[in-house]
């Protein structure tokens, strides 16, 4: 223990952060999400994390009824993917006229986003599941 | 008489015709949706079945909302009795 002390006082007195690999970085938040999403992508024009509980975590959308309608409205596109024929989906793709619709129901977190139409959809999905990974639990 | 045409020549007639056709596409304005089970199969949900145009419904107002406000998105959920 000793010996750590002064090893540590010694790189401490040379100016090297001395905790700073010991300290974990901040883990990403639903708004980090949100930031780190728009620089992934820049065919995303708006985004919603849902919690586990289908509240809006973060929105691009800002702060009022018009964001918890559109938490609202992406926790029913999901519920309708739930429940499409077959079952089992939690993942899905729109390309509309108007632009592209991606939403991806993890275990913990949901997202879903508005797109413009050119968009591609394996890049969109592999961003949203590498969020979902990341926000964690 | 058909004109050559270089490396580069080719490369931008490639892209024209790539950026063409998805002008087609989406001037066509097709409407796909395809869900992807937890192992990331796809299913591509045909048109006007229930199952597609519940969906297409909900993602249309999710894009008004972003975009215009949830006034008009939700314009037809409003009517109260």
């Amino acid at each position: 223990m000793q010996i750590a002390t002064v090893t540590s006082q010694e790189i401490l007195l040379s100016g090297t952060p001395l905790f700073w690999r010991a300290v974990p970085g901040p883990a990403l938040t639903p708004e980090l999400a949100l930031d780190y999403l728009d620089e992934l992508s820049v065919d995303i024009e708006a985004a919603v994390v849902l919690d586990s509980a289908e509240k809006v975590a973060a929105a691009t959308v800002p702060e009022g009824p018009g964001r918890d309608g559109v938490g609202e409205l992406a926790a029913k596109l999901l519920d309708q993917v739930a429940s499409a024929e077959g079952g089992g989906a939690d993942q899905v793709e729109i390309a509309l006229p108007e632009g592209g619709v991606y939403a991806v129901r993890g275990e913990h977190w949901s997202i879903a986003v508005v797109t413009r139409r050119q968009a591609l959809p394996s890049l969109m999905f592999y961003d949203l599941r590498h969020v979902i990974e990341d926000l964690g639990s | 008489m058909r004109e050559k045409r270089g490396t580069l020549g080719r490369t931008v007639g490639a892209v024209g015709s790539i950026v063409s056709a998805a002008r087609g596409r989406q001037a066509r304005g097709a409407i796909r949706v395809v869900i992807y089970d937890a192992a990331g199969h796809g299913r591509r949900l045909k048109p006007e079945t229930e199952d597609h145009e519940r969906i297409v419904e909900v993602a249309e107002d999710l894009v008004a909302a972003v975009r215009e406000g949830p006034e008009t998105a939700s314009q037809s959920d409003s009517e109260t009795p």
